[in-house]
């Protein structure tokens, strides 16, 4: 059951994209009611915005007491002045254009700056620089892979709406579900085949001996169950491997693409490398890891804002480390965190300036320091760009029955525009080459 | 008049350049001693009253327009995944894949004014401005991988050329294009439906279409000539980097048969070996030079390689992939949905690899054996070949011939022996840099207002200490300016002003109602 929906304000829901997680469906049915097509993480998210949408409440919260947005506003930028070290975070809450504005004020801070991604948290280093990867859109996916294997993930679980998206269309298409017992994507007629977690990257390294010709281990059953993929693979025009990131080590993001790697040179073959979906702290992770990587050289973990190429440092200047070590003393999130960093920032008591979603309660962060501000959420906003998790531009239209409350990217120009006129001129990071 | 050696940067002030001897062989054939005069960030005729102008001395420096790089690889998804792939070589300064600000600032600290993307996938086009937005100082534009959108492939497939102009307009204009691209002619098919390790001439048809890649590359510049883009249709050819591709080359170029082409980075495409030549792997330059040199309706820039680390990064996925297998490097590929894809890893070229140093030698024979200049656009395939910021290490290899023979002593001693660079003289003068630099590739482009100082041109200009080490007199212009504002000094950025964005829809020539 659904809430109802604020009719007096909205004649017709445009909203054909759904921004509850990084898969940002983009074939919701619109109407004047939740879309029933969403996935229930969808429908909820749906239905809260529209709940809160045009509701009587607070533009803001100033140490969790309701405020106007000005007050607000003043308050945040006197906690981001006043600070020795900024970071800014959260990013995958917001649109591109939003993400734009919040490295504008992270560089005007010389501030570090944690988009979130895996390339900053990875203890050794991003997977891609030490082994590449080799992957398609999943629309590429869905038209060509007629061999599907889904290595120790049910995507069904992080990504609801995914199989009935993406999974491939052609008639004669295998699917292999690899892993421990818990894990088996609801897909009629797909094989089986049992190997432990802990196993993960040992199978992967024998399916790699057994295709490269290379020596193999003498560890039966894995030997068996590996010889049944090898074989699967060696029949198949096209092959794509699932994975979901699970894996803070990178042990397993290192094996598997070596595997995909060795099949691609015989044949045509790619990883589906999905990401949180709706575990993750916004839907635009992707795009938030584009902008960081375009304007400092890494998609995340930079010690400092800076134009010319920040310094990237990974496992070191990542949200988590930054906070528990108090090396930052006012963090800007531009949206929820992941649940060990919001705890981590509640313990510290470090000032946060934090963007909320509309309707949500400021039941935390309640310190003196802390300020919030009520924000329409992105599917209701002012419009934008997001990038989905394999790369591609998805557009947010224009809400027009909007509330009065702006958007993200509305909140953080007037934020930038504020600290730029109250800043000295010679305080700015982005130095020039 | 007002005497101001320094213009205050930020502003677009009336000016004068007084007294620099001046290069600008779209207008005169030889260097003189001249002024020009700017206004409004243009190039005027000197006025009839001169109050209000400021004086820039230039007496004794050189006076260039700015530069103009018609084929590099600055922004969009392949060049982020560049900057991700090589953690140590973003540490390096300038880093291998600069960030987009930094690539803005180390172009007009040199002295270029212009760059274009040259391989932008349609889809990709959005975010790709999105990044240009943010790249400061130059002008920019993009090229569009329109060849591999499988629309325009079925259109071509079935001899719809109407369609396929229609298509080709479309996505110019939807994705704020420049130029069309074709990255290894129907190569996203093979790629994605053929067998692995197979190599196709221009004659072997698609696996899922029933056209040659030598009909796309036909009927794709046909219909760029018809729907009158300013840029032919720029050709990245088969085979790129195999042994034995001269004649996929001399094919590609026998195609055309009197269209306009423009030929990307011919150094990749000018290998002999393979099976059906007696020697190993070496140069394939004579015989599509001699070919190149008698038609006129050929340009191309020649993608130069340099010795160092770099990233490779390429809209053909297969010459990504064929050069990952053979060096082990980690190898980034992405395929997209009813386009193309990208491949992007790591490369070290050495001095001492017989493959690299034929490759050096290969693309210098090129410079320096193609008569005409004025189709010859210098590049580095930035950063396949090496970073941009190698082009005045570049431009002096080309205009000093004992300094080029040092270096030739310095490589693989098969090359030395094999190489007829040892035996070319021939050194280019100032005015044919400035010709490979600005003149050729701004006219080639389809700029009228770049690449020279005549009235109407953009004030985009560079003053330059002669200097005979070519390589620094080209590292560190005295001054640059962009549209008459001064924005770099000695290395210095002044100002950092937002480019222009150049598409093909904001030109007159372009029909967007081609039918």
């Amino acid at each position: 059951m659904t809430p109802p929906v604020a009719q007096s304000a909205v004649q017709a829901l445009p909203a054909r994209v759904c921004t509850a997680c990084p898969m940002l469906c983009d074939d919701l049915t619109p109407g004047t009611d939740v879309p029933q097509n969403a996935c229930e993480t969808g429908r909820k998210a749906f239905a809260a915005g529209l709940a809160a949408h045009g509701a009587p409440g607070a533009e803001a919260w100033i140490a969790g007491s309701p405020s106007g947005l000005p007050a607000a506003l003043d308050r945040a930028v006197d906690c981001l002045r006043s600070a020795r070290r900024v970071l800014v975070t959260g990013l995958a809450a917001a649109t591109m254009e939003g993400v734009a504005a919040a490295c504008d004020i992270a560089e005007l801070l010389a501030a570090a700056v944690d988009s979130g991604h895996p390339d900053g948290f990875r203890a050794t280093g991003p997977t891609i620089a030490r082994a590449g990867e080799v992957t398609a859109s999943w629309d590429e996916f869905q038209d060509r892979a007629d061999l599907v294997i889904f290595w120790f993930c049910d995507p069904s679980r992080s990504h609801p709406r995914f199989l009935e998206r993406h999974l491939p269309r052609k008639r004669h298409c295998r699917t292999i579900s690899v892993g421990p017992d818990e894990i088996a994507p609801s897909i009629p007629g797909c094989r089986r085949i049992r190997i432990s977690q802990s196993a993960a990257p040992e199978a992967a390294r024998v399916v790699h001996a057994m295709l490269a010709g290379h020596g193999l281990p003498d560890r039966e059953p894995l030997i068996a169950a590996c010889r049944e993929i090898a074989a699967a693979i060696h029949g198949a025009v096209c092959v794509a491997i699932v994975t979901v990131l699970d894996d803070p080590v990178g042990i397993d993001a290192w094996s598997i693409v070596h595997l995909v790697r060795t099949i691609a040179h015989e044949r045509p073959a790619f990883q589906i490398p999905l990401g949180a979906g709706i575990a993750a702290a916004g839907p635009n992770a992707s795009g938030a890891a584009a902008i960081s990587t375009w304007r400092y050289g890494a998609a995340a973990a930079v010690a400092r804002a800076d134009r010319s190429g920040g310094r990237f440092r990974p496992a070191e200047s990542d949200a988590l480390r930054l906070i528990e070590r108090r090396e930052v003393d006012c963090v800007l999130t531009l949206g929820p965190l992941p649940a060990p960093i919001d705890a981590a920032l509640a313990e510290s008591g470090i000032a946060a300036v934090r963007l909320v979603d509309e309707g949500a309660i400021p039941a935390q962060f309640q310190t003196a320091a802390a300020v919030q501000i009520a924000c329409r959420p992105a599917q209701f906003g002012e419009g934008g760009t997001m990038l989905r998790e394999d790369g591609r531009t998805v557009l947010l239209e224009p809400f027009s029955a909007a509330s009065g409350r702006p958007g993200r990217a509305a909140v953080l120009q007037r934020l930038g525009h504020l600290l730029t006129t109250r800043l000295e001129p010679a305080a700015g990071g982005g130095k020039s080459p | 008049m007002s005497d101001a050696s320094r213009p205050q940067p930020g502003s677009a002030p009336r000016f004068l350049i007084r007294g620099g001897l001046v290069h600008d062989p779209a207008n005169r054939p030889d260097p003189f001693l001249g002024d020009i005069w700017i206004e409004d960030g243009r190039v005027v005729e000197p006025p009839a009253d001169e109050t209000g102008f400021l004086r820039v001395d230039a007496e004794g420096l050189v006076v260039m327009p700015g530069g103009v790089d018609l084929h590099s690889h600055v922004a969009g998804p392949k060049v982020n995944a560049g900057r991700r792939i090589g953690p140590h070589l973003a540490r390096r300064l300038p880093a291998a894949v600069p960030t987009i600000h930094a690539t803005g600032g180390l172009y007009a600290a040199l002295g270029y004014t212009t760059v274009f993307d040259a391989a932008i996938a349609t889809g990709a086009a959005a975010i790709a401005h999105m990044e240009l937005d943010e790249l400061p100082i130059l002008d920019k534009g993009v090229y569009l991988l329109a060849a591999d959108d499988a629309a325009v492939l079925d259109s071509l497939a079935k001899s719809d050329d109407a369609s396929t102009r229609r298509l080709l307009r479309d996505a110019i204009s939807g994705g704020r294009g420049w130029a069309v691209k074709v990255a290894n002619p129907g190569g996203a098919s093979f790629w994605k439906h053929g067998r692995r390790g197979d190599h196709h001439d221009l004659d072997t048809p698609l696996p899922d279409h029933p056209i040659t890649p030598r009909s796309i590359l036909q009927r794709l510049a046909a219909a760029v000539a018809a729907i009158q883009l300013p840029h032919p249709l720029h050709v990245h050819t088969a085979n790129l980097g195999l042994p034995g591709n001269w004649r996929t080359m001399l094919e590609t170029m026998r195609t055309f048969d009197g269209l306009p082409a423009h030929l990307a980075h011919v150094q990749f495409h000018s290998y002999s070996g393979g099976d059906l030549d007696e020697d190993s792997f070496g140069s394939g330059v004579g015989p599509l030079v001699e070919w190149f040199n008698a038609h006129p309706s050929l340009t191309l820039d020649v993608g130069q390689i340099l010795f160092g680390e770099t990233v490779a990064m390429t809209g053909d996925a297969a010459a990504a992939e064929h050069l990952a297998h053979a060096t082990g490097m980690p190898w980034m590929s992405h395929d997209l949905h009813l386009e193309g894809g990208c491949g992007v890893l790591p490369i070290a070229y050495r001095e001492k690899s017989l493959v690299h140093a034929w490759q050096w030698a290969i693309g210098l024979e090129w410079f320096l054996t193609a008569d005409d200049p004025w189709r010859v656009v210098l590049s580095t395939d930035h950063p396949n070949g090496a970073h941009f910021t190698a082009y005045p290490a570049l431009m002096r290899l080309l205009g000093d011939e004992p300094f080029r023979r040092e270096a030739l002593a310095r490589i693989h001693p098969a090359v030395r022996s094999r190489s007829p660079l040892g035996q070319i003289g021939r050194e280019y003068s100032l005015q044919e840099l400035c010709i490979v630099t600005r003149a050729a590739p701004a006219r080639i482009a389809g700029l009228p207002r770049k690449g020279h100082l005549g009235v109407g041109a953009d004030a985009d200009i560079c003053l330059y200490r002669p200097d005979p080490d070519l390589s620094r007199m080209f590292a560190l212009p005295a001054r640059v300016f962009k549209a008459g504002l001064l924005v770099a000094e000695d290395g210095e950025l002044r100002a950092v002003p937002r480019g222009s964005t150049l598409t093909a829809a904001g030109t007159g020539s372009f029909r967007a109602d081609a039918r």
